[in-house]
């Protein structure tokens, strides 16, 4: 295409109203109530607080390089290990997809003009930016060295740094994820359009289902919990203080009531995600719909059974610890059947190894590995052994960066067109999902060595003999680093150079790419549509031809 | 997704929300009741505080009361009495949800030291600690 | 309340004009007054479910520490007044009963006795606050505020022995008692503080209503976020409910 011809098309692709387009000003975007914009705003922020993260993170990696700890203080060491910690889960991982895509798509795919509640969602934005705004000040008097855990007595007792704050701004945030977990659930049982019954939803939209449930249901007991911590501090209560009859045990309790299904709240999106990209790219429908659709609403509700596996040595109840063990290993169950029906979709598919397809395999498998390696956690003996070692962290970042995050790439580069109205550069994507690839399997798995030889975890030294691997670690998180801002320029240099986005360019079903305009109108819809089919329909699909323009006739609102 | 060629057609997502909506006023009679049931029961909880009754009955009885109170309100005030099969299920939810966290809770600090009445656990951890910790101060010192 | 959007009012199609909205309180997002009422109301049982297990989270605690310090918590709830809790508890469900009616002259359209319900609500809440100011001023007074001045137990325990002579006994033949007594008066702080938080933002949504109902004299009255106050309302009762027997009544007298 000459510059011509694509600047021609340019200014076509411009005259038409979009929900970008609409206005422009800066502060149409910070009182939109439009469920898209909320989206984008919700994008840059996470950005920010992934950066910051990430940050934190490269520190502690370049401190681990040498074994005497010579780069960072212990202290500081602490600090950087706990800002990554509550950067990443509170404000990074938990809002990402459900904040971001979940808001951008929820309405898009069940065909609906906003969300139920357009005025609390950009609430529930204000309140994690400012909680994420209030967790940093907090960072920049002096740091938080408690882990991302607060666990007690130490958070509540002892601690000199900023607990209470970040605390707080935690706490502000996660009612704005609870406020987010309200409007999607009314949103998914009251405001689909006509003929879209629960089991023509997208994947995706079951999975933002069972995650808006934890959110609701969960979140509030870590709030109340992190309250009381707050609370502790500025009024010397005793509750969870063993000097003074309280008991710290009780503590991990209300608190891994929420932060275990939080790590669901992080990974089913992502399943989501997956199964979307994975029926899109290999043009079938996807296995077992039914089964996939059902194993969310299993591991959120069997997500909430299992949270005393991260106290297997505490002093809890050796009883309630076989219970938990045993619940723990079910989850294994759902998760299985979700990973064997992507398999099997793409089982004589017609496979399209675009990036986001890339990341999304690259999820099945390093969320695999994270959840195998789950199962020599949840057994009670190795726990003992494991507990508090490179291992556990090693597993659990194959979960959230090589799942969830995967997935958060596969979802920001498949919907990117979407979003922006521009096609991001194929090639150079290619190469960012196979560095970051490459990278987090050289840093992490010889974090499961280094566990399993018993390095703890949070010091900042180390035994001399864990350095060939703790120096390979550093040198494969740099090299994930590099893939990690990769996309950063790409995407930057797409929104004004990228190729114009066609309505659909993955000739993808569904009603966000059938129906919606490249870049969808600020009313989403036309005229609201009527769903006869569910969103996988496939089985027509020809590879020369686009996908048929679908037929609109009549509609709900005139 | 193919569409159908159906025209108009009330906006009826997948038959979930009924639609003409009957909307049921109770009379000031029946919140009158109500509050009149809630305030017999007022009576009752405090009278029943001064009951000889061991703690834990007493723990039962307010319990029972307070939570005849609670579906009393919810039913009649809250009007889930009138209210769609929906808002019964997320009236309950909540409720039902904290079982488990009480559950859990209460099972493990009911059972978490019994393990250690059987037989070569009759010391309690903390002094199984604090014997082992003497014992080797005393080797040491022995040598 | 209707939810007008700036950017949903934008329709270059004119496919989504203003003729299909008839009522002037049906947000832009729904199709009809049916629809916006069933989700307001969803919405707002799912806002209630958190609330349930916001303070779930609280009272479990209280639960935890009740069961392992039996003796302790049955003494220290001694101290509280059991006929300041019986009053608030009788004005907190007649405020319910006032809010329940408020909400029913809403549905009737009748103007005058929703305000007039409201500020009786209103009213019944600041009655709610008042006594619990005496309380509090009370605790303070005895030596009762855990962290800061827990003396009852300890220097003044005197004024424990002539009153429930067999606590003063047991605190003398085992001081471990006070500190767990101290835990029982945090939870009693904690938890009708977080009440008392609730009611405090019921007072002030209640009167938004009063002032919206007042304003808009020659608009038909917006009903649903009546109701949806009501609720809430009708919730912070609820958790009273729990909060009086628990606190005040449970462990003999």
């Amino acid at each position: 295409m000459s510059a011509a011809e694509n600047q021609m098309e340019t200014q076509a692709h411009h005259e038409k109203v979009n929900y970008i387009n609409v206005r422009t000003t800066l502060l149409s975007w910070l009182v939109t109530l439009d469920h898209k914009r909320i989206g984008i705003l919700y994008l840059l922020t996470v950005s920010f607080f992934f950066l910051i993260g990430g940050l934190a993170a490269s520190l502690v990696r370049m401190e681990l390089v040498s074994p005497k700890g010579d780069l960072l203080e212990s202290d500081t060491y602490n600090k950087m290990f706990t800002t990554h910690g509550v950067m990443m889960i509170f404000f990074f991982l938990i809002p990402s997809i459900p904040a971001v895509f979940g808001n951008f798509l929820l309405p898009l795919m069940i065909g609906a003009r906003d969300v139920a509640f357009p005025r609390l969602n950009l609430l529930s934005w204000y309140m994690v930016a400012g909680g994420g705004l209030l967790a940093l000040a907090a960072l920049i008097m002096g740091g938080v060295d408690t882990g991302w855990t607060f666990y007690t007595p130490y958070s509540s007792s002892f601690a000199k740094t900023q607990v209470a704050l970040t605390v707080v701004g935690i706490f502000i945030a996660g009612f704005g994820s609870i406020f987010t977990g309200i409007n999607f659930l009314v949103t998914i049982h009251k405001m689909r359009a006509p003929g879209m019954t629960w089991f023509r939803l997208p994947l995706f939209v079951w999975a933002m289902y069972a995650t808006s449930l934890i959110m609701v249901l969960g979140t509030p007991v870590v709030a109340i919990t992190l309250l009381l911590v707050a609370v502790e501090r500025l009024l010397g209560l005793g509750i969870f203080d063993p000097a003074r009859g309280g008991d710290p045990i009780l503590f991990q309790h209300l608190f891994w009531f929420y932060s275990h299904p939080a790590v669901y709240i992080m990974i089913l999106p992502s399943m989501g995600v997956v199964s979307e990209v994975i029926s899109a790219f290999s043009k079938r429908r996807i296995f077992a719909y039914h089964f996939v659709a059902f194993s969310s609403l299993a591991i959120a509700i069997i997500g909430f059974l299992v949270w005393g596996h991260h106290m297997f040595s505490t002093g809890q109840s050796m009883y309630l610890g076989v219970v938990f063990s045993f619940i723990t290993f079910l989850v294994a169950v759902p998760s299985a059947i979700k990973v064997f029906n992507w398999l099997t979709t793409l089982y004589k598919g017609r496979i399209e190894l675009t990036a986001p397809m890339m990341y999304g395999l690259g999820f099945i498998g390093l969320f695999t590995i994270g959840g195998v390696t789950g199962l020599h956690l949840a057994a009670m003996a190795t726990n003992v052994h494991l507990t508090d070692t490179y291992f556990v962290v090693a597993h659990f970042h194959y979960v959230m960066v090589g799942g969830a995050i995967m997935g958060y790439m596969a979802a920001l580069h498949f919907w990117w067109p979407k979003m922006t109205g521009r096609m991001y550069p194929e090639s150079w994507a290619k190469l960012s999902a196979m560095i970051i690839f490459i990278g987090f399997n050289v840093t992490f798995m010889p974090q499961f060595i280094l566990g399993y030889m018993g390095m703890p975890r949070r010091y900042h030294s180390y035994n001399e003999e864990w350095q060939v691997l703790n120096v390979l670690s550093t040198a494969g998180s740099s090299v994930m680093g590099l893939g990690y801002i990769l996309p950063l320029g790409y995407l930057l240099w797409s929104l004004k150079y990228g190729k114009i986005a066609p309505q659909n360019p993955w000739n993808a079903r569904g009603l966000e790419w059938e129906i919606v305009d490249a870049i969808p109108h600020p009313h989403n819809f036309e005229t609201i549509p009527i769903v006869t089919q569910e969103a996988y329909d496939y089985e027509h699909w020809h590879p020369n031809k686009p996908a048929q323009q679908p037929v609109i006739v009549g509609g709900g609102k005139s | 997704m193919a569409k159908s060629h159906s025209t108009g057609g009330h906006h009826d997502a997948a038959g979930h929300h009924d639609g003409g909506h009957a909307h049921v006023i109770p009379s000031v009679g029946f919140y009158f009741w109500t509050l009149l049931v809630l305030m017999v029961l007022l009576v009752l909880t405090v009278w029943a505080g001064y009951w000889k009754v061991s703690v834990s009955a007493g723990i039962v009885i307010a319990l029972t009361i307070a939570v005849v109170k609670a579906v009393i309100v919810i039913s009649n005030f809250m009007n889930v009495k009138f209210g769609t099969k929906q808002v019964w299920l997320w009236a309950g939810a909540g409720f039902f949800w904290l079982i488990i966290l009480f559950a859990y809770a209460f099972a493990d600090y009911v059972s978490r030291d019994h393990w250690m009445k059987y037989p070569g656990w009759e010391q309690t951890i903390s002094e199984r600690v604090t014997s082992e910790v003497s014992g080797e101060a005393k080797e040491e010192g022995s040598h | 309340m209707s939810n007008t959007t700036q950017d949903l009012s934008l329709d270059p199609h004119g496919a989504h004009g203003h003729g299909a909205h008839d009522n002037p309180h049906l947000g832009e997002q729904f199709e009809d007054i049916a629809q916006q009422y069933d989700t307001y109301t969803v919405g707002m049982w799912a806002f209630i479910v958190q609330e349930v297990m916001f303070f779930g989270g609280v009272f479990a605690a209280y639960a935890i520490y009740r069961y392992k310090y039996l003796e302790a918590f049955s003494y220290a709830h001694l101290e509280l007044d059991v006929f300041w809790g019986t009053v608030n508890t009788f004005v907190l469900l007649f405020s319910s009963f006032t809010m329940a009616l408020g909400v029913r002259a809403a549905m009737l359209q009748a103007r005058k006795a929703q305000i007039g319900f409201f500020l009786a609500t209103i009213l019944f809440a600041c009655v709610f606050m008042g006594v619990k100011y005496v309380e509090y001023s009370a605790k303070f007074d005895h030596g009762l505020i855990p962290g800061h001045n827990f003396t009852l137990y300890t220097e003044h325990l005197n004024e424990v022995r002539e009153k429930h002579p067999h606590v003063a006994e047991a605190v003398e033949k085992n001081p471990a008692l006070v500190p767990q007594m101290e835990l029982f008066f945090g939870f009693y702080f904690a938890m009708t503080g977080l009440h008392g938080l609730h009611v405090l933002i019921g007072i002030i949504v209640i009167g938004a209503l009063v002032i919206r109902a007042w304003i808009n004299k020659n608009k038909p009255l917006d009903y649903m976020p009546v109701e949806m106050v009501g609720l809430y309302w009708h919730l912070v009762d609820i958790v009273w409910i729990f909060l009086f027997p628990l606190l005040y009544l449970v462990g003999g007298h």
